[in-house]
């Protein structure tokens, strides 16, 4: 409740900050353009994978000092750590990258990055990477039309990073005017507490800004013209260091575990060395002069001091942390447990190039729910004890059944999430982007087959007691209660292979007639309406506890199999008039 | 590839093309499949090997009927 109150809360602060403030626009715009070229980035090199991208990767980043030198030339020439950190977390998504070496990666480009405070130092300019972004997005949707893996890959990456840097071009425009606003000179204080007040400033600025480089920049045309003391500019660019590593936050919340340890990482990195060095600042800035002195900068030129200040502060992280990377990717590792992520079922039919073509979305999306079904057919079998190849085809159910007594270790929950939930989705997600083409009569289909898909999620979910009592049932003393828990693995075992059968057929009057005669089956052997359920109880062959579980869970199986009657109609009947009567039985 | 499977991919693929519509069968069209489905049941009830199999195709039989008696309501 309170967190459904806070998000309104923000969309609605944020729906008047976009009336009230044009500049916000184009900075709330950029960070939306940022996120989908992350998603692009990241589905271009999953295309990638298993290719010469590769290969490039796990030779340039197979040991930590190569990870580190790969971050640190990457960033200098693509002049972001933040950006780096995206491709990082894209690489490592799609498994193109271990841990340890995107470590290294993330922790060199902190170093590369320094190489921006340089260029503005010096040559006092920086170049626009937003000026590069339009042309990659040209070129990245041309790649895309190619049939090519490779090419289409390359398309996507390029088009991420386009919009990648129009993200950060738009975000920079919109806060052009507020850098101008901005008197640091106001807020000067000396000693210790200055120098926290201007880390905070530094770490505030640097998330709102997304770049530590811009921060940068900012911090050393301030300095230049003397609206900073340099105490205080050093404070704001280790406040920058800090606030850059929300950037890569950023990409990890919408990632895997992997991710989320990266930037765990590199947050720690980050503030550690911070601490460090505060702990130490005046004799850090001492031996910064020294070091100036023998590189030739003149005692004045704070500029060029702080550049250098940046340098030595991240490679003094650099080295405290590159003996312990080993160890901080066995401490992340123990932090963010492998996500289930890795097992997820993924759609096989649902290509969203199809979309276009809406009679052939139609079809994928309806073998996908058969997908789907095939998932659930899996777990129902093994919460009933069975597994598939042993039963499905066969004509003596009612013996195989008896004799399976084996239980199979099973976490429905789990299996729910990873093979079901997700795809359901999917499936769901897909259809809204062509229903609206579509005729009334296949519309509705498609609305039916949603339905299917809902009787599939819940058919797994009232198994979930089910196979805990089937496990427990089996192995008692008590050959009644066991019978009666056989009895409801036939049930369920049969509603299964007649649907298999069902499925082979291809005549929707076969699926019709074979649907009824299960159901007068299941009506025949349900607990209640035959009667059993009685003389069970006035017989004392069960007792009061097992009869109520029976019933409860006998109800759970009836619910199951008429999910699975009712997947089967919408899945194998088309024909409207065949269906309308099917409804009616 | 099989000549089959190339016909059988093609055919898909028309279907897939001209399938704009889903399927709608007249009653009365529906009603000659079901008969006719039913005398081929009669049959293999007839010439069933065992008891069981010739239980399932009089079910399988039954449920046609009742289809049929719920067309005849529609008709």
């Amino acid at each position: 409740m309170i967190k459904k109150s806070l998000v309104y809360l923000l969309l609605g602060g944020l729906a008047y900050l976009l009336f009230v403030s044009q500049d916000s626009k184009y900075i709330v715009a950029g960070v939306g353009i940022f996120i989908i070229g992350m998603h692009f980035m990241e589905d271009g090199f999953k295309l990638f994978s298993g290719g010469m991208l590769e290969k490039v990767i796990a030779k340039t980043t197979d040991t930590i000092p190569k990870s580190i030198s790969l971050g640190v030339i990457a960033t200098a020439i693509l002049q972001s750590s933040s950006l780096i950190a995206i491709i990082i977390i894209s690489f490592l998504s799609a498994k193109l990258i271990t841990l340890s070496s995107a470590i290294g990666v993330t922790f060199g480009s902190n170093l590369g990055t320094t190489a921006t405070a340089w260029i503005v130092s010096y040559f006092g300019l920086k170049i626009d990477i937003a000026a590069f972004a339009l042309p990659m997005v040209i070129f990245g949707v041309i790649f895309r039309f190619f049939e090519n893996k490779s090419t289409k890959g390359m398309g996507n990456i390029l088009l991420g990073l386009g919009f990648v840097f129009l993200g950060i071009g738009y975000m920079k425009d919109g806060f052009e005017d507020l850098k101008e606003g901005i008197d640091l000179s106001q807020f000067a204080v000396e000693g210790y507490l200055g120098v926290l007040i201007y880390i905070a400033i530094g770490i505030i600025a640097t998330m709102i800004l997304q770049s530590s480089s811009a921060m940068l920049a900012l911090t050393i045309t301030a300095l230049a013209t003397g609206q900073i003391m340099y105490l205080n500019a050093i404070a704001l660019a280790i406040g920058a260091n800090i606030g850059t590593t929300i950037t890569a936050a950023m990409g990890a919340m919408v990632s895997n575990a992997n991710s989320k340890r990266l930037a765990v990482g590199l947050v720690m990195f980050n503030t550690v060395t911070a601490f460090a060095v505060v702990f130490v600042l005046y004799y850090f800035v001492d031996f910064v002069d020294m070091m100036a002195g023998y590189v030739g900068i003149s005692p004045d030129d704070y500029a060029m001091k702080l550049s250098l200040f940046h340098t030595f502060f991240n490679l003094f992280g650099l080295v405290i942390w590159a003996f312990f990377i080993p160890r901080l990717v066995t401490y992340l590792k123990t932090l963010f447990v492998e996500d289930m992520e890795t097992y997820i079922s993924k759609p096989r039919y649902l290509n969203m190039d199809v979309v276009e073509v809406p009679s052939a979305a139609f079809e994928a999306t309806k073998k996908e729910v058969i997908h789907l079904y095939e998932n659930a057919t899996e777990v129902l079998s093994h919460a009933i004890m069975l597994h598939r190849h042993r039963y499905l085809g066969q004509h003596n159910i009612d013996n195989i059944v008896r004799e399976s007594t084996d239980i199979i270790e099973l976490d429905i929950d789990n299996f729910y999430q990873t093979r079901i939930k997700s795809l359901y989705s999917d499936i769901v997600d897909y259809s809204t982007f062509f229903v609206s083409k579509l005729t009334d009569d296949k519309k509705s289909y498609i609305i039916g087959l949603r339905g299917a898909c809902r009787d599939i999620a819940e058919a797994v979910k009232d198994t979930k007691e089910l196979q805990k009592n089937i496990a427990k049932y089996l192995q008692s003393n008590n050959d009644y209660i066991k019978e009666e828990y056989n009895l409801l693995r036939i049930s369920i075992a049969k509603t299964m292979d007649v649907i298999n059968q069902i499925k082979n057929s291809h005549d929707e009057l076969d699926v019709l007639a074979k649907s009824k005669v299960l159901q007068d089956y299941l009506k025949n052997m349900d607990v209640i309406t035959s009667g059993r359920i009685d003389a069970l109880i006035r017989e004392n062959k069960i007792d009061k506890k097992m009869a109520t579980t029976l019933l409860n869970d006998s109800s759970n199986a009836y619910n199951v199999t008429n999910k699975l009657i009712n997947v089967a109609k919408i899945l194998w009947i088309e024909d409207v008039t065949i269906k309308k009567i099917g409804e009616q039985l | 590839m099989k000549l089959e499977k190339i016909y059988e991919m093609a055919k898909e693929y028309l279907e897939v093309l001209n399938g704009e519509d889903v399927k709608k069968k007249k009653v009365k069209e529906l009603k000659e499949e079901i008969e006719e489905k039913i005398s081929k049941l009669k049959k293999k009830a007839k010439n069933a090997d065992n008891d069981e199999d010739r239980e399932d195709y009089r079910k399988e039989i039954g449920a046609l009927k009742e289809i049929l008696a719920k067309l005849d309501k529609k008709d």
